[in-house]
């Protein structure tokens, strides 16, 4: 019966937690997605400094998240996150505009999906 | 190397509880779904340890979800004796008053190769002699003897034979350590093992193992090196 009573509170423990850890990720996850989108804006509109400030602000908060992700999700799509995150500075500096672009909408795609991917859903469950 | 080093210690250490939080029934022989979890665990746990970009809780989250549902599953079969057929089955009787069943063989897609070398397995040569053989869940095959093949018992010999326990030896001193649970168990005292292990010439230190049976027959093996008190052996 023992055996019975800890099996029910560890699945308790571990279904808790991974609701509370999505719900964690979408929070992470729309922040870094929000910080890039207003990068973009403020590139479009001509502030060039502000959006290297807000990539710098992004960057520092995907640094601490990602040290509680990596225990949580495959390393390797971090990684690529943490890449394109830290190439997007480079490219505003030096005024190559279409690569920064190209290189959000990479980002955010792999942001998105890192969300998606731990969904509860059929496509991720079959 | 490092990395890999501790991951491993730590998902062995997971694989270890998970094993301990199903009990012995899963050391002892394995039902299906038993053998299903202990294939998966194995395999899952590997995971982590080959790659280091896989995290550790993406290997010990489904080792212990796996435990855990076997668990409440074996809770559930104690239960409900559908649920127990449908995950567990029945066991299946092959040999019934000395016939085989064939349609149960065919049933089980048991060969007559397969048949005899279980029968052997479990002492028996001689298909005469079996009276009934039961194919259990496990797979395992039990076998009663017909009566006229069982060994004598004194029962069969009408001698008196003693009802009780009292031959069941209880270890009582391990390693030198007396055991608290097995000297209540006979019903005797710490100090009366002590002295039963001088009068065997050693201290209880010095004693590998020490048996008593519930009517006080003492059995003591000594560590190796050490020479009984009256043979000029030293105390601690």
């Amino acid at each position: 019966m023992r055996r019975v009573m800890l099996a029910l509170v560890i699945s308790a423990v571990m279904l808790g937690c991974g609701s509370g850890i999505l719900l964690w990720l979408h929070h992470g996850v729309n922040d870094l997605l929000n910080d890039i989108s207003t990068a973009e804006q403020q590139v479009r509109n001509g502030e060039v400094e502000q959006a290297l400030s807000t990539l710098k602000l992004a960057q520092e908060d995907w640094r601490e998240d990602e040290i509680y992700f990596s225990r949580l999700l495959r390393h390797r799509e971090l990684d690529s996150i943490t890449v394109s995150l830290d190439s997007l500075p480079a490219y505003l500096e030096y005024g190559d505009l279409a690569s920064f672009f190209a290189m959000t909408s990479q980002a955010k795609c792999m942001i998105i999906h890192i969300w998606e991917a731990e969904l509860p859903v059929w496509n991720n469950l079959l | 190397m490092l990395v890999t080093l501790l991951r491993t210690i730590l998902i062995y250490i997971v694989v270890v509880f998970g094993l301990r939080l199903m009990g012995k029934r899963q050391l002892g022989e394995l039902q299906p779904s038993e053998l299903v979890v202990t294939i998966l665990v194995s395999d899952i746990a590997t995971l982590p340890i080959q790659d280091p970009g896989f995290s550790l809780l993406g290997g010990a989250v489904p080792i212990l979800t796996l435990v855990c549902f076997e668990v409440l599953l074996s809770a559930a079969t104690l239960k409900s004796r559908k649920l127990r057929r449908l995950v567990s089955g029945t066991p299946r009787v092959v040999i019934q008053d000395g016939v085989i069943d064939q349609k149960e063989m065919k049933n089980l897609r048991y060969s007559v190769d397969d048949l005899m070398e279980l029968l052997r397995g479990g002492g028996f040569f001689d298909l005469q002699e079996v009276g009934y053989a039961i194919v259990e869940t496990t797979g395992k095959l039990n076998i009663c003897p017909k009566a006229a093949c069982k060994p004598v018992t004194p029962q069969d010999m009408k001698l008196n034979a003693s009802n009780d326990q009292g031959e069941f030896p209880i270890l009582i001193i391990s390693d030198g350590k007396i055991l608290e649970k097995g000297i209540s168990f006979c019903g005797i005292t710490r100090e009366w093992v002590i002295e039963q292990a001088r009068e065997h010439g050693f201290l209880p230190e010095q004693l590998f193992l020490m048996t008593c049976t519930q009517d006080k027959q003492i059995y003591a093996v000594p560590k190796d090196g050490f020479k009984s008190l009256e043979k000029g052996g030293k105390s601690l």
